[in-house]
């Protein structure tokens, strides 16, 4: 950045001078100043308070979890000295406890040590009522956190977990220290101010300066435990402004050496990357961009009980025939290649990735096929009778109201999905919501998707970390959002199927990890064939990053900015 | 004129407390939910107890006369204690995103705004007012020509097209200033200074042109409106200078109109330059406003939203005292 070169060479000198009696290497903080864009600006560094990455990633420059995922999606330990597993006794035969053991040489920023005692208070902390913490599903089935000894902790849980890494494990949930965060136990939680800006961490960094949705300064943290790192000496995080200015300070301008989160069309984007700055670089994580198909009927008439199971059946959208149509009208490469350029892949399965997760049992559908869409609808009865180019059978015409959030991109893909319905005989009605109201899920509005007040919606989902047990559970008959549980749930499709409940019940019972992956591929199946979701788009990570910054590895399992402590300036 | 003036200020107290209810009703009432922008992965129940650890289960009335007793209660008395050097540990006013008290946001956002958008309604209203005096002593002269044409760029040319077209051309093709602003950088030596010269630059130029259109049109029109009055012909008349008729006559009767575009353009100075704000990263208030409105954190959105109709109602206030000073026929006595 050319306009705080004074700002970052005053900090250099004043790190230097602090380092002085600990340095043992010229390494640490070698690398100069490292300025990074996240557009979305940060207004909280409490990872347990936040309302997503523009937060949760800052903070990972100064809180660690006791293991986290690397850029493949393995799972590395990180605060903790190695990973339980059954083999090495870290979690017990019935699977109901898991016992983590810290690395021995850690410091806290302020110099005192990392005990067991600080991980029980973290759990804790999240785990009281009335704080607010919005981790604490992760740990909704922890019935006791214990320290064993100063270095070793346990976790117990409800019943037996095949998968235990949930709680304290990856970018959501770092550990803090006791000292600082005692005072801000449950409702404290809120108004502990100092703490939630400028939290005391293990991390590479400390924070020096946070102005709430605007600046995060970071200088090296003396106390880091290797002791060549980080390479950066301070780091900016600025934000504000909007996807696409942010690309240009990387790409254009040179201003800034990272810029996250680029969702901008592909076309500028790689227009901008020939100038020969820097360069885009992207991952793949579980994101999926898909259409839910409402199973029950949403008409007006049913008053209270539109969308709902008491309501009835849709009429048409429960028809394999129409569903299988619809699915195979629809070019998905072109939806990909629009909205979202080498940042989108094509994909028929709702849960693509990890790849040993990935089922392929359900790629036919990445080729559009309209002539076959029409056969199948004409076979089943589906026929245009009356010439008005919708096709109907028994007095019901195949129209649909196809609703999802403002956003650029999705009211394109709305209108190509449109275009192609309307060639095979599906008339199409569409309509867009502010994505406030839509992601709102307040009871009193009707136009939240957990309602979903039409036939077809559509938006992006996915799950954090790699374990895809909770997310395939959200398609259970219990997860159905309706009025007796205040429209809670993420089954939005209302797709409820005995045999997939045993599945997932079965899921949670097993945990080899080959065995978890076979059925987590059935259950994606089956959500496919029973066209209960349309996914369309395998949505990436973008990013851009200066030329002359080394080290960077791109993850979408994890913080982006993971690895930070690596990062150094190519000379 | 100052029992007028008392009258206006004692007026303007239940409308400020009215203001503020329709406010709080408009935010609370509208589909709003700070828990939308989480993750879809958070489960509902802790939607739920993120909403209660913010207190909005509390009945509408109760809320609304909560964040009363905070703004005009709490934060001036931990003002005061903070000017005397005193611990309060009353409960302050919290915006519901970052959890950082509403004064403290509003504080640290202030300084960019005003050198900004203050400075940049001074640079227009110095440029508007040669511009539009000189525009009206020869109407469709070349001076009036250039104005009018200027004012057109100025008024019709959006900011954020202005404002990107500038980054192109002076940060990307010719490298010479920054497009990002930078909030942290402190004036402490001439090379610092140059520094927040050089990023003020753009996004000054940019609300600069647009004040300067609106003002030099209204004073142009005031001024050949005043021009024709019999009292210039009488001062010309009489054998005064050109500068004196100008600036001593025409200009004090015309500026009547302008003082009052000017009342109602300060307090925008505070609400900061929402689109020019955004794109040059200056994030100031108009910043943090729209940024309060898309978290759905209504204590922000109500402060600030509130903070602006007292420097409407109290600039309107001023206008009408300076028209008064100006305009002695005005004086309310």
């Amino acid at each position: 950045m050319t306009n705080n070169k004074g700002f970052s060479r005053g900090w250099a000198a004043a790190f230097v001078m602090t380092l002085l009696p600990v340095a043992a290497s010229a390494e640490r903080g070698a690398s100069g100043h490292l300025d990074i864009l996240y557009w979305q600006a940060p207004t909280i560094l409490n990872p347990y308070l936040s309302s997503g990455p523009k937060d949760i990633e800052p903070a990972s420059l100064v809180l660690e979890p006791l293991a986290r995922y690397d850029e493949t999606g393995a799972m590395v330990p990180w605060l903790a000295a190695e990973m339980p597993t059954r083999a090495n006794g870290g979690i017990s035969e019935d699977l109901t406890t898991i016992t983590w053991t810290l690395r021995p040489d850690l410091y806290w920023s302020d110099g005192t040590k990392v005990t067991a005692d600080d991980v029980v208070f973290t759990a804790k902390y999240c785990m009281t009522q009335e704080g607010g913490c919005q981790q604490a599903g992760k740990f909704s089935d922890v019935t006791a956190v214990e320290a064993l000894d100063a270095l070793t902790v346990r976790l117990t849980f409800a019943a037996p977990k095949p998968f235990p890494y949930g709680p304290l494990v990856g970018v959501e949930t770092p550990i803090l220290q006791k000292a600082q965060f005692l005072p801000c136990l449950g409702g404290a939680a809120q108004s502990c101010t100092t703490q939630n800006t400028a939290p005391i961490g293990t991390g590479p960094y400390r924070v020096t300066e946070f102005r709430a949705g605007d600046v995060v300064a970071f200088a090296a943290n003396p106390h880091y435990r290797d002791p060549d790192k980080p390479g950066f000496a301070t780091v900016t995080i600025k934000g504000g402004g909007d996807a696409i200015s942010a690309a240009r300070a990387v790409l254009e301008t040179g201003e800034a050496d990272y810029a996250w989160n680029l969702q901008v069309d592909p076309s500028v984007l790689d227009a901008m990357a020939d100038g020969g700055m820097g360069q885009i670089i992207r991952s793949f994580g579980t994101p999926v961009e898909r259409l839910m198909i409402n199973r029950t009927d949403p008409s007006p008439t049913l008053g209270a009980r539109r969308s709902t199971r008491e309501g009835g059946a849709h009429p048409f959208l429960t028809d394999p025939a129409v569903l299988k149509a619809m699915s195979l009208a629809i070019d998905r490469a072109a939806v990909a290649a629009l909205g979202y350029g080498a940042a989108g892949k094509p994909t028929c399965d709702i849960l693509p990735a990890p790849a040993i997760y990935a089922s392929s049992a359900n790629d036919d559908c990445l080729t559009q096929d309209l002539e076959q869409a029409r056969q199948i609808l004409e076979n089943a009865g589906w026929v245009d009778a009356d010439g008005d180019g919708v096709r109907e059978k028994n007095g019901i015409r195949l129209s649909v109201l196809f609703q999802t959030s403002i956003n650029p991109v999705r009211q394109d893909t709305q209108a190509l999905l449109k275009s192609w319905w309307a060639d095979i005989g599906i008339e199409t009605e569409l309509r867009q919501i502010d994505p406030s109201v839509f992601f709102g899920g307040d009871p009193a509005s009707p136009d939240t998707f957990q309602k979903f007040y039409a036939d077809i919606q559509m938006f992006t989902n996915f799950f954090p970390g790699t374990d895809p047990e909770a997310y395939l559970n959200n398609w259970t008959c219990k997860g159905i959002p309706e009025p007796a549980n205040s429209w809670l749930g993420f089954n939005i499709p209302r797709y409820c199927n005995p045999t997939y409940d045993a599945l997932a019940a079965e899921l949670a019972k097993t945990s080899a990890l080959e065995d978890r992956a076979a059925i987590a591929r059935q259950m994606n199946d089956m959500l496919m064939q029973a066209g209960a979701l349309i996914p369309l788009v395998h949505r990436g990570d973008v990013s851009a990053i200066s030329n002359t910054l080394l080290g960077v590895k791109m993850n979408s399992w994890d913080s982006e900015l993971w690895n930070i402590a690596d990062w150094t300036r190519a000379r | 004129m100052f029992t007028y003036t008392l009258r206006r200020l004692a007026f303007s107290v239940p409308l400020l407390i009215a203001i503020s209810l329709v406010i709080f009703l408009l935010i609370d009432l509208a589909p709003n939910d700070p828990t939308a922008s989480l993750p879809l992965t958070i489960p509902d129940e802790v939607r739920d107890q993120i909403r209660t650890g913010l207190g909005l289960d509390a009945p509408t009335h109760v809320r609304y006369l909560l964040w009363c007793k905070q703004f005009f209660v709490n934060e001036p008395l931990n003002l005061l204690d903070g000017l005397i050097g005193r611990d309060s540990d009353r409960m302050r006013l919290l915006s519901w995103s970052t959890h950082a008290p509403v004064a403290d946001l509003i504080a640290q956002r202030l300084p960019q705004t005003l050198w900004v958008v203050g400075l940049s309604l001074v640079i227009g209203l110095l440029i508007a007012l040669p511009v539009g005096i000189l525009s009206a002593r020869r109407p469709y002269g070349w001076v009036d020509q250039l104005g009018t044409f200027a004012a057109m760029v100025g008024f019709s040319v959006p900011s954020f097209f202005l404002g990107v077209l500038l980054i192109l051309l002076f940060s990307v093709h010719l490298g010479w200033l920054p497009s990002i602003y930078d909030t942290t950088l402190r004036v402490a030596d001439w090379h610092s200074f140059t520094l927040q010269l050089r990023q003020m630059v753009m996004p000054v130029t940019v609300l600069a042109l647009f004040n300067a259109a609106q003002f030099s049109r209204y004073l142009r029109a005031s001024m050949l409106d005043t021009l024709h009055r019999d009292f210039i012909r009488t001062a010309r008349a009489k054998g005064m200078s050109e500068p004196r008729v100008l600036l001593g006559h025409a200009l004090r009767h015309a500026m009547g109109p302008v003082i009052t575009v000017l009342a109602l353009t300060i307090p925008q100075v505070f609400a900061g330059a929402i689109v020019t704000e955004q794109v040059f990263r200056v994030n100031g208030l108009g910043q943090l406003l729209i940024s309060a409105i898309h978290g759905g954190d209504l204590p922000l959105v109500q402060t600030l939203t509130f903070l602006f109709a007292v420097l409407i109602v109290a600039f309107n206030l001023l206008a009408d005292i300076a028209h008064g000073l100006l305009d002695p026929r005005l004086r309310y006595d």
